[in-house]
């Protein structure tokens, strides 16, 4: 039985090596060998479409044991990303401190005719209005009763108690706060006042209008110099609402202060004159 | 049925050797799926005609997709196959499974070392170990998990055809 094998075995040894030399010079002269050639062209397409498949298993694998990985990563990004916004906004309110604080300088340059001090607001009125507010500057810096204080945006009040590094300014909402103003359009004189029913508004009053006063919505007003306190044509309000009464006589104005007392963070006080 | 499911069987084994097995190198090793095959086949294979087939169709796939020296490959799976068929039955006491172990071992050691005389002109120890002990290994393995599944889906009717000559 073995040598029946052997003696079939060496025959179809002997014919495949017969055929391989045969494919083999077939390759070396005719560059290709036609078996791999056709083969290669049977099987790549199922190839590449198992590869695909291997590929897919391969990187959802890879993202399972790597999970864990990217779970730590991704912490560790959002605490980074949650530190550049914190940053950013630090940065935001620097910047926007340091355009404050530019245009404060730039008032207190144009100001050269008067001595000016800066200073912070640390403290509002306890009764959650603007009537009064509290300055980081006091005697100590040269602020003394009845000092004007100003913001490039317009006048804020005055000086009505000073400390040593402290100050208290009664604001133009207050009612018992008034200064004289005209009107940048017309001339027109008048007085603006704080009003016990607007200043919860963040509004004023101007009285004392000249009769014959012609008055607009929108018409802004500047310190006129009279009272000594505040300089002549720093910007005091606009005039929101006109009120007459019934023979078209006007009795006042409600004003709208051009400083923002919602986000006021720095003034200036003029304490008192150069030259 | 049983030439299908054969033709099936080689091309899912060249599919994976192809795709997934070649690209693997554990220990410097580069296993080989179809040597594994042909090893389990010539094993449980009783005709000679069928063995002799199979053996040839998947040394000249082997050598046109293997990429290493295409004569080489095809001789020496012919010759191979040839020899585990004719002494499939030696020794008669043990079993099929250790069989097909042993001679995947040994034939896919021969294979290495060949392949390496006939690219380096020599042959050394640190060679030996190194590159043709995983690959004969690794091989081995993959005949053992290869036979049970072989000869469940392919030879079952023949133990059976055996069993009921017994």
């Amino acid at each position: 039985m073995s040598s029946f094998f052997r003696k079939r075995g060496v025959i179809v040894a002997l014919v495949v090596t017969a055929a391989v030399i045969i494919l083999a010079a077939i390759a070396h002269f005719g560059g290709s060998n036609p078996v791999s050639t056709v083969l290669r062209t049977v099987f790549s397409p199922f190839q590449n479409g198992m590869a695909y498949i291997v590929n897919k298993v391969d990187g959802t694998v890879d993202f399972i044991l790597e999970m864990k990985s990217y779970k730590e990563e991704n912490e560790r990004l959002v605490a980074e990303i949650n530190e550049l916004k914190k940053q950013n906004r630090d940065i935001t309110n620097y910047h926007e401190e340091n355009e404050r604080l530019k245009e404060l300088l730039e008032m207190q340059t144009n100001l050269d005719a008067y001595s000016t001090v800066a200073a912070s607001v640390i403290a509002y009125s306890s009764n959650n209005s603007y009537d009064t507010i509290q300055i980081s500057k006091g005697t100590l810096a040269g602020v003394k009763e009845g000092n004007a204080v100003i913001t490039p945006d317009g006048v804020v009040g005055k000086v009505i108690e000073a400390g040593p590094t402290w100050s208290v300014v009664s604001t133009i909402l207050n009612p018992d706060n008034a200064l004289g103003v005209k009107v940048s359009r017309t001339g027109d004189v008048a007085v603006v006042e704080g009003d016990s029913e607007l200043y919860s508004q963040n509004y004023c009053k101007m009285s004392f209008i000249d009769k014959g006063s012609n008055l607009i919505v929108g018409d802004i007003l500047e310190t006129s110099g009279s009272g000594g306190i505040y300089p002549a044509g720093l910007s005091v309000g606009a005039i929101r609402d006109v009120n007459s009464d019934s023979m078209g006589n006007l009795n006042y104005a409600t004003v709208e202060p051009l400083v923002d007392f919602d986000k006021l963070y720095e003034v200036l006080v003029i304490n008192g004159v150069v030259y | 049925m049983k030439n299908f499911k054969t033709i099936v069987w080689i091309f899912v084994v060249f599919l994976i050797q192809t795709v997934i097995v070649a690209p693997i190198h554990i220990f410097g090793a580069c296993p080989s799926l179809v040597l594994s095959y042909i090893m389990c086949v010539m094993i449980l294979e009783n005709e000679f005609r069928r063995a002799t087939v199979i053996s040839i169709v998947c040394a000249a796939m082997m050598g046109a997709l293997g990429g290493r020296g295409f004569t080489v490959i095809v001789l020496f799976y012919v010759y191979s196959s040839i020899a585990v068929f004719s002494l499939r039955k030696k020794p008669l006491y043990a079993m099929d499974s250790i069989k097909v172990l042993i001679w995947t071992f040994i034939v896919s050691a021969l294979l290495e070392v060949v392949m390496y005389v006939i690219q380096n002109m020599t042959i050394n120890m640190g060679m030996i170990i190194s590159t043709v002990l995983p690959t004969a290994v690794i091989n081995t393995v993959m005949a053992g998990i290869m036979y049970p599944i072989l000869k469940k889906t392919l030879y079952q009717d023949d133990s059976k055809k055996k069993l009921l000559i017994t």
